[in-house]
């Protein structure tokens, strides 16, 4: 049972279509990563499942404030910022703040959140769950080789002889291959978080 | 970002356009030969292709998932689905042929699941029949604005009795869980047939389209508005032909102050109306402009208003004039189109005023395609915006009719004022009763070619302010 989409005026009100189609990408990872992040904090899927909409629709709300600049890669910066504070002013609030939704979840995304180290933890969670959907979805996305030469290799830290023996491949294309997976990787996680390189 | 001064700088272009992504396949090929053997450029390429700190993050976190399938977007669907099955805690049964009980009724199958909830299949000992059960999902009885909504739905669905309506015996809850009962239809839905048969044969287009007229009317005469009238939520039942309307999934009572402002879409992309599209307040002629879309799947097989993506259906049912139907289907007939047409009007002002008048005229062609000899085609009257024009041009007519009159009585006034004068210096003093009547003749002559030419101006002013007037009714 999937949470309901997003209202449909809201693509009609991004009029840009580059903004359009970022918020579009954007908005499917976010989703899981929300629902996620609240699973594992030991929510029912009833109240993840609220969770997410509530914050998604906090988000949507917040495009209206935004205002179009010169700068083209300026919807997406301020989509992973806004996002990030969206889901850690979500999760620091008690629940009942979280069942009247609306005005308040929108007040809330422009306050600093009040426990410092909570923040901390969350921050890291959430690029946590980026990394997982994004791999999740890169991994449907390539050949399962390619995945499996960059996951023996880097996550699993085999040697790269090692790996193209077991594949029956080059240690060549072992090396492109993995190479071709962590620049999409990159790609996709840069879409919610800043990945810890900025 | 990266140190090279030690590294052999052997493939350093081929790996720059790797990274860009501008290499060739045969490049590439080249280049995993010589990574083959030279481990520099080997890690040349892996700085490149990401920071040190991205590859150690990547590394660390995904290290720390062994569950990663579980994020599988089907996936998480997939256990959401027999998850809400599951949650539906049935209760044994005696009876080995059914699944459990659940509210009374014996569970026999699960039929599908819509929405917010699961259907299932129940069988009603009491009264010895066939029920369609339908509970709300555990994921949603717990949500309070989806509850209201099933509230809502099981009420406003339970108040429209009519024979084009899927009627509600009962709304109940069970350990938690609201759920309403239906009858159970054996058949198929209209998406089905359409998918199957389409293009339909006119007799059986407008027999459906009647019957959903009929019963939306009923739904509207109680304040309901449908929202989501769909293929998918027309039932064909097995054995009668008549057509039942279903899902009042997010019907609601047309003065209700409405959940979509939460941000929940409310009805399918494809069939929706523009206004709807726009998040703008709807009445009950969205539900026409749906059935409208309805029709024309009927007739082609396929909404009015396709894209790639939903974005584009949207962008097309509120911009763009849907393709003429019978330039897709061209043995229809031009009166069914028009019909068609007249539902898709984009402002709601336009389409039939109510479900009972579009009712009435599908009755008269259907007469009329059954009976061609003995029943004539109906008129299809004009627009309301068509007769507000026509209104508009005539009183322009009598408006500028009027000033015309006016100028040209003026003017012979004048002339018949002048003319004496005129005459005494002509040296024809003796006919001072003649000249204002042979004078009378050539001046509304001209009088008349010259009001053509006002007219002509008159009229472009005319038309350019009623595209003006028009502009402004629209809005």
């Amino acid at each position: 049972m999937s949470v309901p989409d997003t209202r449909p005026s809201l693509l009609l009100r991004i009029r840009d279509s580059a903004d359009r189609e970022a918020w579009e990408e954007f908005e499917g990872m976010y989703r899981q990563v929300i629902h996620r992040m609240a699973i594992a904090r030991g929510m029912q899927v009833a109240d993840a499942d609220d969770l997410t909409q509530q914050v998604l629709w906090s988000v949507s709300q917040a495009i209206d404030r935004f205002e179009p600049d010169d700068t083209r890669a300026k919807f997406r910066t301020w989509l992973r910022t806004i996002a990030r504070r969206a889901i850690v002013n979500a999760m620091t609030r008690s629940p009942q703040d979280l069942a009247e939704g609306g005005t308040d979840m929108m007040i809330a995304l422009h306050e600093q959140p009040a426990r410092e180290l909570d923040t901390k933890q969350l921050e890291l969670d959430y690029r946590h769950e980026v990394f997982l959907v994004a791999a999740a979805k890169l991994q449907r996305e390539f050949h399962p080789t390619t995945w499996q030469a960059f996951w023996e290799t880097v996550v699993l830290d085999k040697s790269i002889d090692d790996v193209a023996t077991k594949l029956g491949c080059s240690r060549g294309s072992i090396y492109t291959s993995r190479c071709r997976v962590i620049q999409r990787l990159k790609q996709e996680v840069l879409k919610l978080d800043d990945g810890g390189v900025a | 970002m990266t140190v090279k001064t030690n590294l052999d700088p052997c493939e350093e272009e081929r790996i720059r356009r790797f990274i860009d992504g501008t290499i060739s396949e045969a490049e590439t090929t080249k280049l995993e030969t010589h990574l083959e053997h030279c481990d520099r450029c080997g890690q040349l390429l892996t700085e490149r292709s990401a920071e040190v700190s991205f590859w150690s993050i990547t590394k660390q976190i995904l290290c720390s998932s062994a569950r990663l399938s579980v994020v599988d977007q089907d996936t998480v669907t997939a256990i959401g689905f027999e998850q809400a099955i599951r949650d539906v805690p049935l209760l044994p049964t005696d009876d080995p042929m059914m699944l459990g009980r659940f509210g009374g009724y014996e569970i026999c199958c699960v039929i599908g699941h819509g929405g917010m909830g699961v259907v299932l299949k129940g069988w009603d000992r009491s009264l010895d029949r066939f029920v369609a059960v339908k509970v709300l999902s555990p994921t949603y009885a717990h949500q309070s604005a989806a509850r209201r909504r099933f509230d809502r739905e099981a009420k406003a669905a339970a108040a429209v009795v009519h024979e084009n309506v899927v009627a509600i015996h009962g709304v109940d809850t069970c350990n938690g869980l609201p759920y309403l009962v239906m009858p159970y239809v054996k058949g198929e839905s209209l998406q089905r047939r359409i998918e199957r048969q389409a293009p339909l044969t006119i007799e059986s287009m407008l027999e459906i389209s009647l019957q959903i007229a009929r019963g939306l009317q009923a739904a509207h005469e109680q304040g309901l508005v449908h929202r989501d009238i769909k293929p998918a939520n027309i039932l064909l039942p097995q054995s009668v032909s008549r057509v039942l309307i279903t899902d009042f999934g997010l019907a609601r009572a047309a003065d209700d102050a409405n959940l979509t402002a939460s941000g929940v879409i409310a009805g399918t992309p494809a069939y929706m109306s523009p206004e709807q599209a726009r998040g703008d307040n709807v009445d009950s002629r969205t539900d026409l402009f749906s059935l409208g879309s309805v029709m024309y799947a009927m007739a082609c097989g396929h909404p009015p208003f396709r894209s790639e993506s939903s974005y584009g259906v949207l962008r097309r049912i509120t911009d763009e004039r849907h393709r003429p139907l019978t330039q897709v289907q061209p043995g229809l007939p031009r009166w069914f189109e028009s019909i068609v047409d007249r539902l898709l009007e984009k402002n709601p002002t336009d389409r039939f005023g109510s479900a009972a008048a579009l009712a009435s005229h599908l009755e008269n062609c259907l007469a009329h395609v059954r009976q061609p000899q003995s029943t004539s085609l109906p008129k299809l009257g004009r627009s309301a915006r068509a007769k507000f024009q026509r209104f508009l041009l005539a009183t322009a007519f009598v408006v500028v009719g009027t000033a015309v009159a006016f100028v040209y009585w003026q003017s012979a006034e004048t002339v018949a004022i002048h003319q004496p004068a005129e005459d005494l210096l002509a040296d024809e003093p003796l006919l001072p009763v003649e000249p204002p009547a042979t004078a009378e003749t050539p001046v509304p002559a001209m009088e008349s070619e010259e009001s053509e030419l006002e007219w002509g101006r008159d009229l472009e002013r005319l038309e350019s302010m009623l595209d003006k007037l028009n502009k402004e009714f629209e809005e």
